[in-house]
């Protein structure tokens, strides 16, 4: 099995017959970095909550390093790092000491402990805080630990939950600086989010869920030479009425138009640069453009559309 | 790193890791202030306030061993709602699971550490009971009845039997409140109440916890006590059911065995 991770027809279902995930198939080639992207409600945690012994799958299965995770969860983790979340720590304890606690469980050596425990807290920026409790933290502090210790052991394969999730906008930044750092690294990352910038910005690839199905698998980098469209916010100083809009409905680049208020759209634009200029002008003319500018890039509008369709 | 430590091993490497982390958690808790509170509670009442109230103490040394024993049950509950009823359902209720059971380690590894460390710590709450028990005994009696380990043994094994109870109660709740009070309702309040429902109707109520922890004062008097009848006043019998030394320590060993594997089971279904 030469990929790191494989997925066999994984499905869950809840009691009360809720499908979570329904016959999910991916592979996860060796050292990349595969963002898994979907809305909330998608099916991304329950997948990695599967991989990662969080909870049982109803059927299917999912190898780590070609160790099957159903059959022999602790032989398949022995070599994966896992962030699940935001997870909470025992209060009492310091970074050093739960790195030492779990570094133990793996079997590590003290002398190992130690050099790993220094050099991964250099890494998350936490060296300062090494020897304070845990219990005192932040939650952008505690998910730097929950890094920290899911690479310490030097793993080949690393799974991160929703790592930026319920961060504060300094935090994110913080712990994209760190996943970006990890690009050096001789490792494979899987990466659920549901921030497409976030993605976009750190990962290779992209595997994408819908109502508990793969929609999409595909390089960033093809996908962003796919994706041609654009979604543009307008704002005027004439209110625009429904059927007025029909004419800007009209135009060959212009694919859905959502209004957010009596004087602002938002437009899927399908066109080249000179087409922007004519949608303006078009808008202007009965309108009177106010203001416009780019709301979300050309992969969004691609990933909505996927999200769409997949409805 | 573990290549060279086999499988079985290694998991009890595994769960002697767990169990040193645990009781540290343990004595840094306030259930273990909390226990040390209620053993010198116990002890200063008995000893402090008897010579207060003009009331002598028992010149026989298992008599007024027995006295001290009669709270032992008490304090194996406090223990077990200290260390042994969040055990499980925190890990769940407080999100450490989310850290922990990723990592490569075997559910019943987990339970195995934790269950030796509630263990270590409720045995060594009962030891320095009975240790200030035997100092103060021999202070005031002159002596120890020699009888006050084999009563410790079965202190011991009663603190098995309650704890591998909650520990299951702890594996199926869903919040640490519930399985606090699920433990003392039904050490506290079901059992103790079916004990003598039972003896009244004529059965023999042996294989409830609450009557095999007789065996812990039982076991101080010497030659062991019997099931004996009572006639009332009004002409009815009513037998007391005294469990042998041999049927307390099976039940309390079934309850703590059952209790563990129990839990065992449903800890590693459960769902994150």
């Amino acid at each position: 099995m030469n990929n790191a991770i494989e997925i066999e027809g994984l499905t869950k279902v809840f009691n009360g017959g809720f499908v979570a995930v329904d016959d999910l198939t991916l592979e996860v080639e060796r050292n990349s970095f595969v963002g898994f992207l979907g809305p909330n409600g998608a099916g991304k945690s329950t997948t990695i909550k599967m991989l990662t012994n969080l909870i049982s799958a109803t059927s299917g299965k999912a190898y780590l390093d070609g160790v099957d995770v159903v059959q022999d969860p602790k032989g398949a983790l022995s070599n994966v790092g896992v962030v699940v979340e935001t997870p909470e720590f025992y209060p009492y304890l310091t970074p050093n000491g739960i790195l030492e606690y779990l570094g133990k469980l793996r079997g590590l050596k003290r002398e190992e402990i130690q050099s790993r425990t220094a050099d991964v807290l250099e890494l998350v920026k936490m060296s300062e805080e090494s020897e304070k409790k845990i219990g005192e933290f932040s939650k952008g502090m505690k998910q730097r630990i929950a890094i920290a210790q899911a690479l310490m052991y030097d793993p080949s394969i690393v799974i991160l939950d929703e790592p930026t999730s319920g961060l504060d906008p300094r935090g994110m930044v913080e712990v994209r600086e760190i996943l970006q750092s990890l690009k050096q690294k001789d490792l494979t990352v899987f990466m659920s989010s549901h921030l497409l910038n976030e993605v976009q910005e750190i990962c290779d690839n992209v595997a994408m869920m819908s109502r508990g199905k793969l929609i999409l698998n595909s390089s960033v980098e093809e996908l962003g030479n796919n994706a041609t469209g654009a979604r543009i916010k307008v704002r005027t100083m004439v209110p625009m009425e429904n059927g007025g809009l029909s004419s800007i409905r009209e135009l060959d680049f212009v694919g859905d138009i959502e209004p957010r208020s009596k004087n602002e759209i938002i437009v899927d634009f399908t066109g080249q640069n000179g087409d922007r200029n004519a949608l303006l002008r078009a808008i202007d003319l009965d309108y009177r453009v106010v203001s416009f500018s780019e709301s979300g890039n050309s992969l969004e509008s691609l990933y909505l559309s996927k999200i769409k369709e997949s409805r | 790193m573990s290549e060279n430590m086999s499988g079985m091993n290694h998991d009890l490497m595994q769960a002697g890791v767990v169990t040193r982390y645990e009781l540290e958690k343990h004595f840094k808790s306030k259930g273990f202030i909390g226990i040390a509170a209620v053993i010198l509670l116990i002890i200063v009442l008995m000893t402090a306030v008897k010579p207060l109230l003009g009331i002598d103490f028992a010149t026989d040394p298992v008599d007024f061993v027995s006295d001290y024993v009669n709270w032992v049950a008490i304090i194996v509950l406090i223990g077990a709602v200290a260390f042994a009823s969040g055990s499980i359902v925190s890990e769940f209720e407080k999100r450490t699971g989310l850290l922990m059971f990723p990592q490569p380690v075997k559910r019943f590894t987990y339970l195995l550490g934790k269950f030796a460390s509630t263990m270590i710590v409720v045995t060594a709450a009962l030891a320095l009971y009975y240790l200030i028990v035997a100092v103060l005994c021999l202070g005031i009696v002159g002596s120890v009845p020699s009888t006050m380990l084999v009563s410790f043994g079965f202190a011991v094994l009663y603190g098995f039997a309650v704890c591998g109870v909650a520990y299951l109660l702890s594996s199926i709740l869903k919040s640490s409140t519930g399985a606090i009070v699920a433990t003392v309702l039904l050490f506290l309040m079901v059992m103790p109440i079916l004990d003598p429902l039972l003896s009244m109707a004529g059965i023999d109520p042996f294989f409830l916890a609450s009557n095999a922890s007789g065996a812990i004062g039982y076991s101080l008097e010497t030659p062991y006590p019997e099931t004996f009848t009572m006639t009332m006043p009004h002409g009815a019998e009513l037998i007391t059911y005294i469990p042998t030394q041999l049927t307390a320590a099976a039940v309390m060993l079934v309850y703590g065995i059952a209790g563990v594997i129990g839990s065992a089971f449903v800890f590693k279904k459960r769902q994150m």
